[in-house]
């Protein structure tokens, strides 16, 4: 592998692994008050990326039952990423109310609420495929004005060219990564997560609106989802309406490899999966989809919580 | 002629519903032990290729037809061929715990859908073509699969009411009680892990045949979660519950399919109904997950569970009532070796535990002497209960020896301790609590008994001896510790002294030559101290026991036990005759003097 290669690969990887963070974190952050996997976390991804698509005032396909439609607005692409990931978040709201809260007021087995999730889940696909159809759609060239499509990390003499949209989804994720940080550790709010993370019922006698935070986790959590799904629909394209069920397993692999629940941890397994995947030699490169799980399988192996987690996380 | 006609319209619906009742069971039996494993579809994966391959490449047959007894041939080795792959990656994977191993499994069938789509014995992305057809129409598969879904319901119905299955059911509600009961937690669930993949290997063969082409998206994370949709929603605490789930669910997006062709409807219904269908069958999942909470199939809309049954109805109970002298005879045919070679029954020797820093026992030695009490005291957080654990197999120790009528037991695991004679309590209380009062008592007894999985599952008359058997000695030891007329009950509904003799009467069912209590007095009124002082000086006598007893209550130790160990913050500070330590000033300022 050449000098430049190795470079251009090492900033991929780092590219996606830190929208796998971005990504995993939404499931993260719903675990660790929850003790639940949220499954249709794949489908706000999905609906992120749909939802930005529409916001830039771009055209349906022709199979949905919105064929050919437009949306009246036409945001520039940044103004669309934040509205769609906060209209996903929105969503996410909705989705607590409608697969979580009930079971939780019944105090249902968790499993159960892993069920209804994917019950959801399986009804949002199904949704966006009746309204979008299912062909790939691909954002408009050039969503960022007039920056470069690629950027030169190397010298004149020998140029290591990355694609522009990899750095700024780089940048993007490091800046969403900053905020979150700021937020569970620099905030009132995030104070009160960790709290229910640590003891429910304790948090709960302490005065902590906990059915308020757990609402605003899933906001936050879908936001997460959903932006990742614009930004990974930019670096590719959005594959249809069922993008995010591929991309929520990978997820899932995640969070496992960092450890259930725990934040950097999610992080960091992100960043690993991302660069596992962006070295694998390429004429091997048909295998890549089992690298994350192959990894998965051997850490767990090893560390049976993950890289970060500890005996006594996965009270499920 | 409606029927034949209905046959052959809906055969192959027919077909699907009952591979997806025998996945979902496939599914289930793992379930059963507590293991959510969402690895069905990668193993019905595996038997699917594996008939693929071999029909289209290795068996010999005419152009597009196959015969049954090539079929059969593949699903045995379907079969065998999952059950080894089964056991190489249970055995690693089921170390986890709870959802990581879930995670585990989901990442198992993902790395077998990719590999799949790369091999070119596979098909690559393509797959396999042109499967041969062992029948004439689609509706012929019944004559395979129909017996299969018969069959596997029977072998479920029986092993949930035997030893092995019981052995399962016991992991899933406590496993460390059922560890410390005998049963061998890797054991069983590797057991439980591999049926359930040979099951799902064996649809995988008929499934390949039946759908004629075998490609890389069949046994895929969808596929995991339809199956995992089908237990719960059928109803996750009985057999007929996945069976059902699977029936319905795949029924319904059809049913659906075919409500849109009914005339008359808006033709806007009918295009949701057609193309929306999924979006319905979400939906439901969704809302029967809130208002079915149990499943569609619970073990009560089965005309009442067999565990709540008033156990006077059935004949099973013995006329006699006077104790049993089989009971006692658990513990005459144990070895009296101990007492004329002059080796200590238990001896604990320089024992140390640590969790982290903490020191929770600091090189202990004793030994005790067979047939005496031998009473353990200290303050809260003395290390009572972690000397216990380590007696026990449930703690590792830093360091020391456990030696137990001559054999090393340092660091054996629970069962194994248990295996030997040594049977305990819990100083919380860890019965079955999900289960019935005789069930804790039959769990217990799975070292008295041998019946395996084929056994049982047939119902050979070895099994059915052997079941009355253990029935019979858990109503007699039921009888003396009081709880015969509760028998039926669930153990977590009884009263809590009960649930503490309930536990005693469990550890006797072991037949064990020890007997280790923990705290067995805790929680109950003096007049109940008195009568469990009474029981335990009883049962010694009568199953010649030796009894070590964590104990609180101050009277009732010095009362009871023949020799007392005194702890202090981990150290053995006194050891002696009540009396003696009564008086030891050092052992009054630890722990009795206030």
């Amino acid at each position: 592998m050449t000098r430049t290669l190795l470079v251009q690969q090492f900033l991929n990887g780092l590219a996606i692994g830190s929208v796998y963070a971005i990504f995993a974190l939404g499931f993260t952050l719903v675990f660790s008050i929850l003790r639940i996997i949220n499954f249709a976390h794949g489908a706000v991804f999905t609906l992120g990326a749909y939802l930005t698509y529409a916001l830039t005032g771009s055209q349906f396909g022709i199979n949905g039952l919105l064929a050919n439609a437009t949306l009246g607005v036409r945001l520039p692409f940044p103004l669309a990423l934040i509205g769609g990931s906060l209209l996903a978040g929105l969503a996410g709201v909705a989705l607590e109310r409608v697969a979580f809260r009930p079971l939780r007021a019944r105090g249902a087995d968790p499993l159960l609420t892993l069920v209804s999730s994917l019950g959801v889940a399986v009804a949002m696909v199904n949704v966006m495929q009746y309204l979008f159809g299912a062909e790939i759609y691909s954002f408009p060239p050039r969503p960022f004005g007039n920056v470069p499509p690629a950027v030169n990390f190397g010298s004149e003499a020998t140029p290591i060219p990355v694609r522009s949209v990899q750095v700024i989804i780089f940048l993007v994720s490091v800046a969403v990564l900053a905020v979150l940080t700021y937020l569970i550790h620099g905030t009132r709010v995030g104070k009160a997560l960790r709290a229910v993370a640590e003891d429910p019922v304790t948090a709960r006698l302490l005065g902590i609106n906990t059915d308020r935070l757990i609402v605003f986790t899933f906001f936050i959590s879908s936001v997460l989802g959903g932006l990742a799904g614009t930004l990974v629909g930019l670096s590719v394209s959005i594959a249809g309406p069922y993008f995010g069920i591929a991309f929520g397993l990978k997820g899932l692999a995640v969070i496992v490899l960092g450890g259930l629940g725990n934040i950097p941890g999610t992080m960091l397994g992100g960043l690993l999966i991302g660069l596992a995947e962006s070295f694998v030699p390429s004429q091997h490169v048909a295998y890549r989809d089992a690298v994350p799980f192959a990894l998965l399988f051997v850490v767990l192996l090893v560390r049976p919580y993950g890289l970060l987690g500890e005996a006594g996380s996965d009270r499920a | 002629m409606i029927a034949v006609a209905f046959l052959t319209t809906y055969g192959f619906l027919i077909v699907s519903m009952t591979l997806a009742a025998l996945l979902a069971l496939s599914l289930y039996i793992p379930f059963l032990a507590g293991q959510l494993s969402l690895a069905s579809p990668g193993f019905y994966a595996l038997g699917g290729y594996i008939a693929a391959v071999l029909a289209t490449r290795v068996l010999p047959s005419a152009a597009g037809s196959s015969p049954v007894s090539a079929l059969l041939l593949e699903m045995a080795l379907a079969a065998v061929a999952s059950g080894l792959l089964a056991v190489a990656v249970g055995v690693p994977a089921l170390r986890l715990r709870g959802i990581y191993f879930a995670l585990a499994t989901i990442a198992f069938v993902e790395i077998l859908r990719v590999v799949s789509l790369n091999l070119d014995i596979t098909g690559g992305a393509v797959g396999i073509f042109g499967i041969p057809q062992p029948f004439a129409s689609q509706l012929g598969y019944l004559w395979i699969v129909a017996p299969l879904l018969v069959g596997t319901m029977v072998v479920m119905w029986r092993l949930e009411r035997t030893r092995a299955g019981r052995a399962l059911v016991a992991l899933r509600e406590d496993e460390l009680a059922a560890d410390a009961m005998g049963i061998n937690p890797t054991y069983y669930k590797t057991l439980a892990f591999t049926l359930g993949a040979m099951l799902a290997g064996v649809v995988g063969a008929i499934s390949a045949h039946f759908l004629n082409t075998w490609n890389a998206r069949q046994g895929t994370f969808d596929a995991s979660v339809s199956l995992l949709a089908f237990v719960l929603i059928g109803g996750s605490r009985t057999f007929l519950g996945p069976v059902v789930g699977g029936l319905i669910l795949t029924a319904l997006p059809e049913v659906l399919r075919a409500a849109a062709d009914i005339g008359g409807l808006p033709a806007w219904i009918a295009r949701f109904l057609k193309e929306g269908r999924l979006i319905i069958f979400g939906t439901l999942i969704a809302v029967g997950s809130v208002f079915f909470p149990r499943g569609l199939i619970t073990p009560e809309l089965l005309g009442g569970p067999r565990h709540f049954r008033d156990p006077r109805r059935g004949s099973e109970r013995p006329a006699s009532t006077d104790g049993g002298p089989s009971a006692r005879a658990a513990s005459v045919d144990r070895p009296r070796r101990d007492a004329a070679s002059g080796v200590a029954h238990l001896a604990v020797r320089r024992v140390s535990c640590r969790f982290g820093g903490l020191t929770a026992v600091n090189d202990v030695s004793f030994e005790v002497e067979r047939g005496e009490i031998f009473g353990i005291i200290g303050p809260n957080g003395a290390g009572k209960t972690t000397l216990f654990n380590v007696i026990t197999g449930l703690a590792r120790p830093a360091g020391g020896q456990v030696v137990y009528r001559g054999d090393d037991l340092t660091g054996r695991p629970p069962h194994t301790v248990a295996a030997r004679g040594i049977a305990r309590t819990f100083q919380n209380i860890r019965l079955f609590g999900g289960l019935s009062v005789m069930d804790n008592m039959l769990i217990a007894q799975h070292l008295r008994t041998k019946a395996g999985v084929v056994s049982g599952a047939l119902g050979l008359s070895v099994a059915r001896a052997e079941e009355q058997g253990i029935r019979r000695r858990a109503w007699e030891l039921l009888e003396r510790v009081g709880l015969a007329d509760r028998a039926g009950e669930a153990a977590r509904g009884l009263p809590y002294g009960d649930q503490r003799r309930l536990e005693i009467a469990r550890a006797l069912a072991l037949g064990p030559a020890t007997l280790l209590m923990d705290e067995p007095a805790a929680g109950m009124n003096a007049d109940e101290k008195r009568e469990l002082s009474g029981l335990v000086r009883a049962i010694v006598a009568e199953f010649d026991l030796t009894v070590m007893l964590i104990e609180h209550h101050v009277p009732l130790v010095m009362g009871l036990c023949d020799r007392i160990a005194v702890l202090n913050f981990g150290q053995l500070i006194d050891l002696g005759e009540p009396e003696a330590v009564r008086q030891n000033p050092a052992v009054v300022e630890a722990y009795l003097g206030e």
